[in-house]
This record gives C-alpha cells, sequence and structure tokens, in this order.
C-alpha cells in the first residue's frame, strides 16, 4: 500500500491533486475508510505518530490522505481554514500551508525569476525555521507525518528522492514539522531575520547528512512506508503551494507523466495491485531521481524538509507582493490553482494561451463543434481528448506521450485560431458587403437604396457559388476559395448602379455570348440589346454563374497588375472547368431564346467583333469555351496537321529544317523547335493569317452557335511546374495570341454557318474534364506559356485595339504588346530583349545561335544544292571589284589577308546584289555564309559574341 | 568593317601541355608567346590555367604546338575545335574520331577525356578539315615520344595532311659537352631525318634556345622582307603587277609584294591570289574552289612564296604601323651605329 501511495503520490504532486487523489484512493483499499477518517483530524496525529512507524503505514497513510482532504475542505471556507490553524496546530497546518503556500505556488509558477531566488531564501527561511523547531522542543511526533509533507510540498521530490534520509529527516522534520504550526501562527515574518544566522549554519548540517543515506527505500519496506505518506501529502501541498523550479524540464516530463499516472491507477488498479506494486517501486526510484534534479537547482536539497514551512511563508510572502502584480487569476490561494499549475515551464507559459481552449474541447467536444473550427469542421477525434485516452491506454511512458499530444495540441489550436471553415470563412466573407469605386463615387452615390439593391443583387447573385463543396470539383480548395472570393469582390466592382456590368465591351465578347451580344447592341445594335435583356431575365438564375465568370474577365483586362492578371486566369481556368456544363447549357438556352428573334444576326455580330474586339482574357475565355465544347473549326484543324511536328524530328533533322529555312545552326532544341515554329508560321502567316483572322470571328460567332473549334490540347500551360513535368520541350510560338493587323483591317466575314454545328454539349463534358489553359494570356505575359500546339495559335488572336486600352503592362504581356505583323512576336521561350531581335530574321538568328557557332548541329560538309551556292558565292566575293581605299579592302582581299570574316556583314553584302550580279536568283543566309567559309578556310565568325556583345578585337 | 584588324601576328600557337610528372595530364592551350604561357603554367609567373595550377603536376612542358594562326580568332578556334573534338562543328560527322558518350548535368555532351593519342588524332584531323586546312598552321614537336605518337598516328590515318604543311620538330640538345650531345644525337638525328621539313635556325640554335624557345615571337624573321616592302611601296616603286601586268597605283588598293629578298615582285592582292590559286594549287584541286593560297610561285623571280609571309608583310605594312616601326628601328640603329663607324 504504502509502495502504492508513493507512486500515485508523485504523479499527484505534479498532476492535479483531486485527480490524484481519485486515482490513488480506488488502489488503496481503505479510502472508504479515509474517507470516514478524513472527517478525524486527531488521527492524523495518530497516523503521524505512526510514520516513525512503518507496520502502521496504511494507518498512517489513510490519515495523510484525509487530512489532505480535510485541507481542501477547509480551503474553500476561508473562516474554517482561519479557525483550524489556531484551534488545533496539527490538524491546521494543512489548511495554513496550502492557504498561505498556494499563492506562492501560483506565483512561482507563473513567474520563474522568484522561484530561483525565493527557493535560496526559502531555504534559509527553512534552516531558520529548524533551528527554531530544533531549539524548540518537538512537542507533537505524531504530527510529523503530516507535517513533514506538508512542509516538502515543495521538495516533495527531495523527500522521496533521499529516502535515506528519512531517519535523520524524520527526526528534523518531526521536530521541524511540530514546530512549524505553530511558527506560522505565531509570526512568520518577523522570525526570519533572527534566524537567518542560525538556518545557515543548521541548513549546511542537514545537507551533509541527507544525501548520505539514499538505498533505503527499497530494502526496507518500512521506510518506503513512512516516506510515501510524506510523499503524498507533500505532493498535494506541492501542487497546491509551490511549483517545481520553473527552470527545470524535468517539470514538464512529470506533469505528463503524472497524467498518465492518473489515469493509469485507475486502470492499474483494476488488473492487479501487485503489478502496481512492483511498478511503484520503479517508480519510485524514478521519482527519486527526479526529485534530486530539480532539487538541485533550488539548492535546498536537505533543508527543506525541516524548515520548508518557515521557507514557503517567506515565499509566500515575497511571492504575494510579486505575486499581486503578475499574478493570473489562477494563482487563486484555492486549490483550484493546482491543475492550472501544470503549465510551468517556458514553453507552457507560452502555449498556455492556446491551451485554454484545448482543455475546454477536450473536455467538452460540443464546443468545439460550435466554434466551427477546422477541425471541428472536419470532425477530427484526434483533438485532445483522443489523445488523451490513447495515453491512458498504454501509460507505459509518462513523459514521452504528453509531450506529443501537447504539440498536437499546439498546432491543432493554431490553426483553429487562424483558420476557419471553409463554410464559416465563405459565410463570414459573404456577409461582407463590399462597394467598390473610388471614394467620389461611393459619396456621389447617396442613394443608399441603390446601394442596398446592389448589395442585394450581389448576394444574389454570389448565392450560387457559395457552397465551396458544391462546386462540381474543386481541384484546389484555396483556389477555390480564392476565386470565390474574388468572385465576388469583382462582380461587386464591376457592376453599375444598376446592377449592370460596367465594363460593356468586356461583356460582349465575353462567354455569354448572349450577354455580351446584348451589351454590344446597347452600342450598335439596340434591338438585339432589347433582346438580349429579355433572355437574361429569363435565365437569371442560370445566367448568374457565366455572369459571374464574365465579370472576373472584366475585372482581370481591368486590372493593371500582371499578378491579377494571373490569378484571375488561374481562377478562370478553373471555374469554367468547374462551370462549363453550366455554361453551355445556358448558352443554348440563349441561343435558342435569341435564334427565335435574331435569326440573322450574324452578320451584324461580326461587324461588332471588328469594333469591339473583346479583350484577351475574354478571348481565352471564348476559347476555353470552345475548347470545352470541342467542335473544331475546319480550318483550324487543317492548320494544324499541315504544320510538320518538329517534335519529333532529331535534332540534326531539326537542324536541316532550320538551314532550309536560311538560319545558322542552333544549340538547344527547344530554341530549334521555336524558332522552326515560327518560320513555319511567318512561311504561313500570309494564307494563314486570314484565317487566323478568322477563328477569331468565328469564335463570336461560333459561340452564339455554340460550336467552337477544340485544338487538340490545351493551348497554355497552367503552370511551369505542369508544363515541365508534362510536356517535355514545346517550345511553340504559336501560343501567342497573334495579333493580325488583318484581323482589324480584313474582317473575314463568317456566315453562322458553322456556327449551327452541334453544340457539342457531350464533347463539351467530355472536354472539360482536363482543365483548359486559360490564363494564356497571363501565362504567356509571364512567360510561361509553351503552347504545345500549332493548331491552337488562330484561336489565341487578340485584337490590336484591345491592347491599346485594356493592355496592362506591355512588358508582361509581351506577346500582345509585339508588333500585329511580326510573324516572330510570339515566341514564349525568347526573352523580351531576344523578341525584340527577333524582329529581324538575321538579327534572332545571330541572338539565337551565337552562342552556338562551335557547336555541331549542322552537317558541316555541303549538301549539293549548297555547293551551287557556294559556287555563286566564291564567284561573288572573287570577282568583286577589289577595292582602292588600302584600309577598305574588299571581302575577298579580307578572306586573302585571314582577315576574321564577320558573316552578317558578308551575307548582307552578298545579299546586297552581288548574288544577283553572279547569277544567283536568292539569298543567302547568315549560316549559309559561314558553311561557306569554313569550307573555304575563312576564318569567319558572327558579329556578337557568346556574350552576346559585339566583338572589340579580332 | 568597323573594327581595325590587326596585322596577322607573328606568333600564335595552339600547344599541347603536358605535365614532366604525369604524362597523362594534359591541356591543350594557345597563345602568341609560349614561353612566357609556359611560364604561367608553371607557377613562374602570373596567370596560369587553375587546371594546371596543381603542383605536383608541375612542371610543366610544352610537347608540342600548331603555329602560324593568322589571327588570334584562327587560334582560339583552332584551340576550342581541339579541345571539344566532339562538339566542333568544323569537323564533319563522318569523320569525327572523339564522340561524347555522357552527358552532363546541363545536357551538353561531356567531354571525353583526353589523352595524348586523342589529342594527336584529332591535331591531325584538325588539320584536314576544310575549316584549318588552308590555314598557314605549322606543327612543332617538342618531345620525342609525342612525335612517335604522331608518327604512329599519321601511319594509320585514313588521310594525310596537306603536303605543304609543315611538320617540325625539335627536342633540343641539352646543353652539355659536345661530346653528350653526339651520343643523344643519335635519336635526334633520326628523327629529324623523318621531319619533312625542318628548320635550319633549331639546328643553329640547338646550343641555346630550343622547344618553344626557339620560336620566332615577333617579326624579326620577315624583317628583311618588312624593310623591303616598306621601302618600294615608301617609294612607290611597285611598278607593274607581275601578274596581270597592269600598272599599279601607288596607294590605291592593296598589293603584296613577293617574300623573297631579291624579288620585288608587286602584284594586286587577288591576282597574287588567283595566281598562286591557278599555278601551284591547279594541280589537285579546282582553282575556283579555294579563295585562300597557302603557297607557290612567284611570277617573277619563280620563287617559293609563302601566302602566310605575304600576307604578314602586307598587313603588317597595311595596319601595323607601329610593329613596322619596332621592327626597323632595331636595324636603323644598327644602320646608324654602322654609320657611326664608318664615319
Amino acid at each position: 500500500m504504502a509502495s502504492r501511495c508513493l507512486f500515485s503520490t508523485p504523479t499527484a504532486a505534479t498532476g492535479n491533486n483531486s485527480v490524484v487523489i481519485v486515482s490513488s484512493s480506488p488502489e488503496f483499499p481503505s479510502i472508504n475508510e479515509l474517507i470516514s477518517k478524513t472527517s478525524r483530524k486527531p488521527a492524523l496525529r495518530s497516523g503521524g505518530n505512526a510514520a516513525p512507524i512503518p507496520t502502521d503505514a496504511l494507518n498512517s497513510f489513510t490519515t495523510a490522505v484525509n487530512v489532505l482532504r480535510s485541507s481542501r475542505v477547509d480551503d474553500n471556507d476561508p473562516a474554517t481554514e482561519a479557525q483550524r490553524p489556531r484551534s488545533s496546530s496539527p490538524a491546521p497546518l494543512p489548511p495554513w500551508l496550502v492557504i498561505e503556500l498556494s499563492p506562492e505556488a501560483a506565483t512561482a509558477n507563473n513567474v520563474p525569476e522568484p522561484k530561483q531566488k525565493a527557493p535560496k531564501k526559502a531555504a534559509g527561511t527553512r534552516r531558520k525555521k529548524k533551528d527554531g523547531l530544533t531549539a524548540e522542543p518537538a512537542t507533537v511526533d505524531s504530527v510529523a507525518t503530516i507535517a513533514v509533507p506538508v512542509a516538502d510540498a515543495i521538495n516533495v521530490e527531495k523527500p522521496a528522492k533521499k529516502p535515506g534520509a528519512k531517519k535523520a529527516a524524520a527526526k528534523a522534520t518531526a521536530n521541524g514539522q511540530t514546530v512549524l504550526p505553530k511558527g506560522k501562527v505565531t509570526t512568520p515574518a518577523a522570525k526570519e531575520k533572527p534566524s537567518r544566522k542560525k538556518s545557515e549554519n543548521v541548513g549546511k548540517h542537514f545537507i551533509t547528512e541527507a544525501p548520505a543515506p539514499k538505498p533505503a527505500p527499497k530494502p526496507a519496506p518500512v521506510p518506503l512506508e513512512d516516506e510515501p505518506i510524506a510523499l503524498e501529502q507533500a505532493i498535494r501541498r506541492r501542487t497546491s503551494w509551490t511549483p517545481p523550479p520553473e527552470n527545470f524540464p524535468p517539470n514538464l516530463s512529470i506533469s505528463p507523466s503524472a497524467i498518465k499516472e492518473l489515469f493509469s491507477p485507475a486502470s492499474g488498479t483494476d488488473q492487479s495491485p501487485k503489478d502496481s506494486n512492483n511498478n511503484v517501486f520503479k517508480t519510485l526510484v524514478d521519482t527519486y531521481t527526479r526529485c534530486a534534479e530539480e532539487d538541485r537547482p533550488a539548492e535546498l536539497p536537505e533543508a527543506k524538509t525541516n524548515a520548508d514551512v518557515l521557507g514557503k511563508r517567506k515565499l509566500t510572502e515575497m511571492v504575494a507582493l510579486r505575486s499581486d502584480k503578475s499574478k493570473t487569476p489562477e494563482a487563486s490561494p484555492t486549490k483550484p490553482k493546482a491543475p492550472k499549475k501544470k503549465p510551468r515551464t517556458i514553453t507552457d507559459l507560452a502555449t498556455a494561451a492556446y491551451r485554454v481552449p484545448e482543455e475546454i474541447d477536450a473536455s467538452t467536444s460540443g464546443e468545439s463543434s460550435k466554434q466551427e473550427t477546422l477541425l471541428g469542421y472536419l470532425g477530427v477525434g484526434d483533438g485532445q481528448p483522443g489523445a488523451v485516452t490513447k495515453q491512458l491506454g498504454k501509460n507505459g511512458k509518462a513523459p514521452k506521450k504528453p509531450a506529443k499530444p501537447r504539440a498536437s495540441k499546439k498546432k491543432a489550436e493554431t490553426q483553429k485560431q487562424v483558420l476557419l471553415s471553409p463554410k464559416s470563412a465563405l459565410s463570414q466573407v459573404a456577409k461582407q458587403d463590399f462597394v467598390f469605386g473610388t471614394a467620389s463615387q461611393l459619396a456621389t452615390e447617396g442613394d443608399t437604396e441603390l446601394l442596398r439593391a446592389l448589395h442585394e443583387a450581389m448576394k444574389a447573385s454570389n448565392v450560387p457559388d457559395k457552397d465551396p463543396f458544391a462546386s462540381s470539383s474543386p481541384v484546389n480548395s484555396d483556389l477555390a476559395t480564392r476565386r470565390r472570393v474574388g468572385n465576388k469582390l469583382w462582380a461587386a466592382g464591376a457592376r453599375a448602379d444598376d446592377g449592370d456590368l460596367l465594363d460593356l465591351e468586356v461583356l460582349d465578347l465575353t462567354e455569354s455570348p448572349q450577354n455580351a451580344r446584348g451589351q454590344m447592341s446597347d452600342y450598335t445594335l439596340p434591338r438585339l440589346s432589347t433582346v438580349a435583356e429579355e433572355d437574361k431575365e429569363k435565365q437569371a438564375p442560370a445566367s448568374n454563374v457565366s455572369r459571374i465568370h464574365i465579370e472576373i474577365q472584366s475585372s482581370a483586362d481591368a486590372l493593371d497588375s500582371a499578378d491579377s492578371v494571373w490569378k484571375f486566369g488561374a481562377s478562370r481556368s478553373h471555374f469554367f472547368s468547374t462551370q462549363g456544363k453550366t455554361i453551355s447549357e445556358m448558352r443554348q438556352e440563349r441561343e435558342q431564346s435569341r435564334s427565335d428573334k435574331l435569326s440573322d444576326q450574324q452578320p451584324p455580330i461580326v461587324t461588332i467583333d471588328l469594333d469591339f474586339e473583346p479583350p484577351p482574357s475574354n478571348q481565352e475565355h471564348n476559347l476555353l469555351l470552345e475548347q470545352s465544347q470541342s467542335s473544331s473549326s475546319p480550318k483550324v484543324q487543317a492548320e494544324g496537321p499541315t504544320r510538320p511536328k518538329y517534335e519529333l524530328l532529331t535534332d540534326a533533322q531539326l537542324a536541316k529544317e532550320i538551314a532550309s529555312y536560311g538560319f545558322k545552326a542552333v544549340k538547344k532544341r527547344q530554341v530549334m523547335i521555336d524558332l522552326l515554329d515560327k518560320c513555319w508560321t511567318s512561311k504561313h502567316q500570309t494564307g494563314p493569317k486570314t484565317t487566323m483572322a478568322q477563328p477569331l470571328t468565328k469564335q463570336v460567332t461560333s459561340e452564339s452557335a455554340a460550336a467552337a473549334p477544340p485544338p487538340p490540347r490545351p493551348r497554355g500551360r497552367p503552370r511551369k511546374d505542369s508544363t515541365v513535368a508534362a510536356a517535355p520541350p514545346s517550345p511553340r510560338a504559336r501560343g501567342r495570341p497573334r495579333k493580325d493587323s488583318t484581323t482589324a483591317a480584313a474582317p473575314p466575314v463568317e456566315p453562322a454557318s458553322p456556327a449551327k454545328r452541334s453544340r457539342g454539349r457531350a464533347r463539351m463534358e467530355r472536354s472539360l474534364s482536363p482543365p483548359k489553359a486559360t490564363k494564356a494570356k497571363a501565362t504567356a505575359a509571364l512567360k510561361f506559356a509553351f503552347d504545345p500546339l500549332p493548331p491552337a495559335l488562330p484561336t489565341v488572336s487578340t485584337p490590336k485595339r484591345r491592347q491599346g486600352t485594356g493592355r496592362p503592362s506591355a512588358a508582361l504581356e509581351i506577346a500582345d504588346s509585339e508588333s500585329d505583323s511580326d510573324p516572330f512576336a510570339s515566341s514564349p521561350m525568347s526573352s523580351p530583349g531576344k523578341l525584340d531581335i527577333l524582329s529581324s530574321p538575321p538579327d534572332m538568328d545571330i541572338s539565337i545561335n551565337e552562342g552556338d557557332t562551335e557547336m555541331s548541329l549542322l552537317d558541316a560538309s555541303p549538301t549539293s544544292q549548297q555547293k551551287v551556292l557556294f559556287s555563286y558565292i566564291s564567284k561573288a566575293v572573287t570577282t568583286a571589284p577589289r577595292t582602292i581605299d588600302p584600309a577598305n579592302p574588299s571581302w575577298h582581299e579580307k578572306m586573302l589577308m585571314y582577315d576574321p570574316i564577320i558573316l552578317e556583314d558578308l551575307a548582307t553584302w552578298l545579299n546586297s546584289g552581288q548574288l544577283d550580279r553572279v547569277g544567283y536568283d536568292g539569298e543567302v543566309a547568315p549560316v549559309e555564309v559561314k558553311l561557306w567559309c569554313e569550307s573555304k578556310s575563312v576564318c569567319c565568325l558572327w558579329r556578337v559574341n557568346l556574350h552576346g556583345k559585339e566583338r572589340k578585337r579580332f | 568593317m568597323a573594327i581595325q584588324s590587326k596585322p596577322v601576328p607573328a606568333l600564335y600557337t595552339v600547344y599541347i601541355l603536358r605535365s614532366t610528372v604525369r604524362h597523362a595530364s594534359l591541356y591543350i592551350g594557345s597563345t602568341p608567346h609560349p614561353p612566357r604561357r609556359l611560364s604561367q603554367h608553371n607557377g613562374l609567373a602570373r596567370g596560369g590555367a587553375a587546371r594546371t595550377s596543381r603542383p605536383s603536376l608541375r612542371p610543366w612542358e610544352m610537347v608540342g604546338l600548331v603555329s602560324g594562326f593568322p589571327s588570334m580568332v584562327a587560334a582560339l578556334k583552332f584551340e576550342w575545335a581541339l579541345t571539344n573534338p566532339h562538339l566542333s562543328v568544323h569537323i564533319p560527322s563522318d569523320s569525327r574520331l572523339t564522340i561524347s558518350t555522357q552527358r552532363k548535368a546541363n545536357g551538353q555532351p561531356r567531354r571525353p577525356s583526353k589523352s595524348l593519342s586523342s589529342i594527336l588524332s584529332n591535331v591531325h584531323l584538325l588539320l584536314r578539315v576544310p575549316s584549318f586546312a588552308r590555314w598557314p598552321l605549322k606543327l612543332h614537336f617538342f618531345a620525342p615520344d609525342v612525335y612517335a605518337a604522331w608518327k604512329k598516328w599519321c601511319a594509320t590515318a585514313k588521310e594525310d595532311l596537306r603536303p605543304t604543311l609543315p611538320v617540325v620538330t625539335d627536342f633540343g640538345t641539352k646543353p652539355l659537352s659536345d661530346t653528350e650531345n653526339a651520343a643523344d644525337s643519335g635519336s635526334t638525328t633520326a628523327s629529324d631525318s623523318e621531319v619533312e621539313m625542318t628548320q635550319p635556325e633549331d639546328q643553329e640554335a640547338t646550343a641555346t634556345p630550343w622547344g618553344i624557345h626557339a620560336l620566332p615571337l615577333d617579326y624579326e624573321p620577315i624583317k628583311e622582307y618588312v624593310a623591303k616592302g616598306q621601302a618600294v611601296f615608301e617609294f612607290e616603286q611597285e611598278g607593274d603587277c607581275v601578274v596581270c601586268q597592269q600598272p599599279i597605283t601607288s596607294g590605291e588598293g592593296i598589293h603584296a609584294i613577293c617574300s623573297n629578298n631579291t624579288c620585288e615582285g608587286v602584284g594586286h592582292l587577288s591576282c597574287w591570289s588567283r595566281h598562286l590559286l591557278t599555278a601551284s594549287e591547279g594541280t589537285g584541286t579546282s582553282s575556283s574552289d579555294n579563295i585562300i593560297p597557302i603557297q607557290g610561285e612567284c611570277p617573277k623571280c619563280h620563287g617559293e612564296v609563302k601566302w602566310s609571309d605575304m600576307m604578314k608583310e602586307l598587313t603588317l605594312r597595311l595596319r601595323g604601323r607601329k610593329e613596322v616601326e619596332k621592327l626597323l628601328k632595331t636595324k636603323r640603329r644598327k644602320g646608324a651605329v654602322a654609320a657611326k663607324t664608318r664615319v
């Protein structure tokens, strides 16, 4: 029993007193008895007497428990407390201690600094007390058992650790403790000064004594009994009074262990008391060791036992002063403090703020649900309760387990605080009504009704989107939420007073053809607009989605920041992917309705397109729609296949292809492919131009018809990462929206015939599964766009006009800012600087190839065709008139003088009539000139060196 | 051309550096001044390559080099090609000897490790490739074993170097007693006998400098030639073009002069080239195919002329006023001294 008590006690000391009692109680058969005994305080004394006697351990122990309980009870009633100490010295002691010391403990817990100092002082005081005690005849031995624990409350562990000291300690404790009550009652503060001197001497003495007798506990059950009693009491007291020094990490470990033990005893008792006994012994040792650690810092190892009470008093006083300032509500003198004492380490303190909610959660899971925290939302059973239960079950290792749950708790808590569940977050956001506008605008709109109506309309429009989970498939929750919020905000911002979208142009071309047309018709065709309006009204609910989408796009256009564009691009794609189906449906509906009234709208639409070119983003959107619908315009498809798949060619083949275009060898495969793409596009541009323009218009038209050409693959890459992972190198110049002046100039008048084509809804669904890269614009701007698909090219066209107005920053969106006529405008690969260079083929060649002069991708040996050319070059060079100015030799003379030949210059010279002069009809590329030079052992080089700078020396 | 070219350098070389300690350690570099460069590699002067900075490999020696590069650019091209024979575009794919089998982290083909034989074989190859074949290059060997390896490779090579490409050896004679010299001379002479062209200076100068130290670092060898050119053109004594027989207007156009001492044949540059190409090289290849002559016979004195020498002198005369002055300065002094002495 004693052993059990001991075991339970250490845990109790660290953990909550109440819990300890409960847990320990089952172990003791005599608990009931104890409870009954609790009422009798005198019994305690007798128990105290028993302390020296091992055989009576049980009784004594029980008495100690009783005493503690009684003390608690007393604590609750201040009156009783006051009475008891005075009335009866032994019994009152516990209450006293509890009352007075508890503040100390609390303060000590809260304030680490005072502790260190305090213990020393306390030690001093204790020693004094000891002296006083010793000097005073130890009248009450019986009390000793009880008194000892009380006195040791701070050092509870110590006594346990120094079991050997029992005898000496017992004596000392007996004396001191017995005395203590008196001293307390009489003068806590007054005695201190005189006593100090003595105390020091005595303290040393005690110190020397204590360490020596360690081995005791195991060998003799008797000492165990004695000590256990003291320990239990001490633990409780200690918990209530004095926190273990904060500095010690062991405290933390202890506390968790205590928790375990708390639970463990309950289970353990059920299992087998014997085992528990064994465990107790082990634990005893552990506890002792632990105590020693804790005590060391305090530097009050042995002295504590006797003098603790007085020392504590002093501590209490000192602490009280400080505690008043810093005292937390927890520190209240009554016992409830004990549980709060736990967080004594710095980490505990730091996390204390977070802990409270945890505990609450643990205690009441209902609260968590109320809070709708993420955890709650997720239905996390992991919460503390679960962890606790686990701990209970295992019981094995006290320190480790608790640590884990704490960490988890922290995280969970922090998350809780920071993150709301998507639902709640959305709802919160939804509750906020934002009106966007300049201050002046907002101010001028005095009409509150208008604003309210606006808000309502906004809300209404937002309603369908609110539920994040309602959406078909949010790939990325973050994205989804973000997007949604953005929708709302931008939707709000884009709305005019009447709730219509501010940017009519944007509306026109946006994915919802109807709306767009309606708006556009406002400008051009009033009739149409009315019709569109009607349609809108009809489809009001369904159209919300599409409308929102449109709004976003418009806003994106309005934004000058590339980031916004990017975001929207991404979000758009997602949105579209999720919503595409509905949109298509809507579109169908609109078409039908429209078809009734506007059978011949198509031509006007075309004109509209010319006038109002859709913002690139819108176009993209259109593109997406079209893609989703997967109805492809024949022309586009036809184009795609024609272009050779350079990706499939070998390096050598690519090199030859490049050579065929008159460029010199390029090192990198991607660059080669890119270059070839550009060449191909430029080559076929004259034809394709019209086609390209057509797709644009077609898009609009086809949209109305709900038939759009689906590019086989997604044109833009969603992200760079994805691009890398997904498709190795597909540097397509293609992706770039090519703004052909032709589009504006020569609008292809496309009859609606293609439009009538199938809705392609089924296809659309199919195509929807992969999120289309809608962000082509944004991506292009960010240079991420590698367009795998050549066919996509035409579809991407961005109206020139848009650039002027809506283009955010030219720097970002190179493609758009590019000159319309430039065939090479759309090379995602090349840096902006290089793009400029690319404008002219030869320059581009230089820029791209310059690094590769020495690289052998091209066959060094000239082909037969080249040989002919070479002969002409040779002829042209050699037959050129010799120079008259020695400082300005002819090319031939330069070669003869071994001058390094600048290939570009020579090519230019050859192309400037020299080849014609010798009968060669055509032009020569610098690459070919290079080959020629190399075949003739003429030293040649590019104008620019590898670093992209002009050579300064030859 | 915006950038004024320099005269053809007196010497520009691409050299093969080998560690005397560890013969497998090889390095390829280029320099207009091999002795200085060698001292750099050996740590005697600042600027050595990091690759050759390991003390354990020092001292280094130049076991062979290719000289005669008409410009720094040319030398650098050749050096790069020789260093990267697996990449060089100058080497036709079908004749490439060194093929990279691995790739670096950046995707570029990894350079195969070098060995003396690989370097020599690639030198052999590069001297044959069209890009460099007609350059006025000259091959030097300063180590018998290297030259042996070279000969070995030449025996196995499919094609031979163009016959006009000089290959010279200078193994030096240790500055010891004559007897030892004689003893050693057995091997050297044997090797020398195989040399297609031997520099007379080398044998004469064996006592003092040899190898790279015997290389002409300046225009001194053509000093008289330069002086002659200066004199001819300074006093407008060009006369008619030796090729086209048309009068040469001094100061107009570019005119070359025969490199032979006594000959003052001057002709248009293009005329010279055409003549040399047609005359001396018409045998093998069609003259129209080549642009740059290598060497030939002076139409006037019928003496052998080397195009590189003519161009050296020509470019010096046209562009190297400074160099010419420097070159001829000493001469004048000497002359002055002589005059004084006479007086």
